[in-house]
């Protein structure tokens, strides 16, 4: 059974009582805060991807544009700068003899990884497309 | 006599409360900007979200509809030769006469901004119609209209089975509805993005030359970049050399924040499935007269005997 103290008797509060009433204020407080920041964290971190997304998109169709020039795509890390720092990372692979997608000739597996530092750690978003490029035939004349 | 606070006990609890009062106004004060921030980046990338989409989508199934490479319904005259199976269809052909499909693809800008964007593309959003199932080519329609106070732009879009540009032009209830697909566009910038016909022949001339492809093939091809298509006013030896939609579109899209203080720039790069479908119609057509081209799709001979008699006895 809880008694309260009679709070007409002209005593007041111990130190006790108001550094506990002090201590709950700032737990609650904290645990707002907390909450708060969390729900922060989960709007950058999906902005975050978002963007990475679209430049993970943008790899991709630099590789394509690459292709359709004749050109090589290195396929080497790239560091981008805006909106964050993010590294990103291309390679096109043909299927592994084991996989159950070998039956598919001419078909290599394209992926795009990006690696940017987030708020509380480092995260990652990879894409991963098929491209079917079939080896180019000569022309026979008429 | 009675005892109030003395003057100490009174500092002393203003100086506690000032402190508590200090805490929670700077945690409010993060808070309201917190909430604003968070604000902003939702309220870009839902925008983005849906702009990045809509164009994928609408985008990825651009085509060049084949029958403007067949001269019958390309240039609207029915064949004489051609009999109608039933007289119903002949009455359907009547009533509705296939017309040229004009403005494949067309883009223009106003102030360097794009102003309209319209294709024909086989991924429509809306499946079915008054009439039931519809069909899939559809063509869409994109305006970038000033806002009232002209701070930003709305991005509209139009979608219809009607493939006739002039008919989404129409306003009121009998024209093409359209909806906004976002209003707190900065700037929107299109390029298009094709390969120079030139270099294309320049290779197959080496091909030929040499007897090899291989490195021919080596050899990199070089694009043009233009920020309008289909242009009226174009020259027709210019019009002839430029395909019929692009290979590759890039999208410069800057987008304001809620409050349109600031503003962020996203490059959206799109590359057309069916570029090469189309560039391989239009090379088997070209050079060859539109009569041939008809004949040989109707199973005829073609260039072999123009004036001799028929000698075969008619049934």
């Amino acid at each position: 059974m809880i008694h309260f103290k009679n709070l007409n008797n002209g005593d007041g509060f111990t130190f006790i009582e108001v550094s506990l009433a002090v201590l709950m204020l700032g737990i609650m407080l904290t645990a707002a805060l907390g909450l708060q920041n969390s729900s922060f964290t989960t709007i950058v971190k999906y902005s975050e991807r978002l963007r990475s997304v679209l430049m993970l998109k943008n790899v991709l169709f630099d590789a394509a544009y690459a292709r359709a020039q004749n050109k090589g795509y290195a396929q080497e890390e790239k560091k981008v700068t805006e909106p964050i720092e993010t590294s990103l990372r291309y390679s096109a692979q043909k299927v592994p003899q084991n996989s159950s997608l070998a039956s598919f000739a001419d078909i290599f597996i394209e992926k795009a990884d990006a690696t940017w530092s987030g708020v509380i750690r480092q995260n990652k978003e990879t894409l991963i497309t098929f491209l079917y490029q079939p080896p180019k035939k000569e022309e026979t004349k008429a | 006599m009675r005892s109030g606070f003395t003057l100490i006990e009174l500092v002393i609890g203003l100086f506690i409360s000032s402190i508590i009062l200090l805490a929670l106004y700077s945690s409010f004060y993060v808070t309201g900007k917190v909430i604003k921030v968070s604000d902003d980046i939702i309220n870009i990338d839902v925008h983005l979200a849906l702009i990045a989409h809509q164009f994928e989508n609408d985008l990825s199934g651009i085509f060049v509809p084949l029958q403007l490479s067949s001269t019958s319904t390309a240039t609207g005259a029915a064949e004489p030769n051609q009999q109608a199976s039933t007289p119903k269809q002949a009455e359907q052909e009547k009533e509705s006469p296939q017309k040229e499909i004009k403005d494949i693809f067309v883009s223009s800008n106003k102030d360097t901004s794009l102003q309209l964007l319209s294709f024909i593309t086989n991924n429509p959003l809306q499946m079915h119609h008054k009439e039931g199932p519809g069909s899939r080519m559809v063509r869409v329609v994109y305006r970038l209209i000033p806002n009232e106070d002209k701070t930003a732009f709305i991005l509209t879009r139009q979608e219809s089975i009607n493939l006739d540009l002039k008919a989404f032009d129409v306003k009121g209830q009998q024209g093409i509805r359209g909806y906004e697909l976002t209003q707190n566009i900065k700037s929107l910038q299109v390029e298009f993005l094709y390969p120079e016909e030139k270099q294309q022949d320049e290779k197959k001339d080496t091909k030929d030359a040499k007897g090899s492809d291989t490195k021919a093939e080596q050899q990199p091809i070089a694009f043009k970049t233009v920020k309008e298509w289909g242009k009226e006013n174009v020259a027709a030896k210019e019009k002839e050399s430029i395909p019929k939609i692009p290979q590759f579109i890039i999208l410069t899209l800057e987008l304001w924040d809620l409050n349109r203080r600031q503003s962020q720039t996203f490059i959206l790069n799109y590359a057309i499935a069916s570029f090469n479908a189309s560039q391989q119609e239009k090379k088997s057509d070209r050079g060859r007269p539109r009569e041939m081209l008809s004949q040989e799709k109707k199973g005829q001979q073609v260039g072999k005997i123009v004036n001799a008699p028929n000698t075969q006895a008619k049934p």
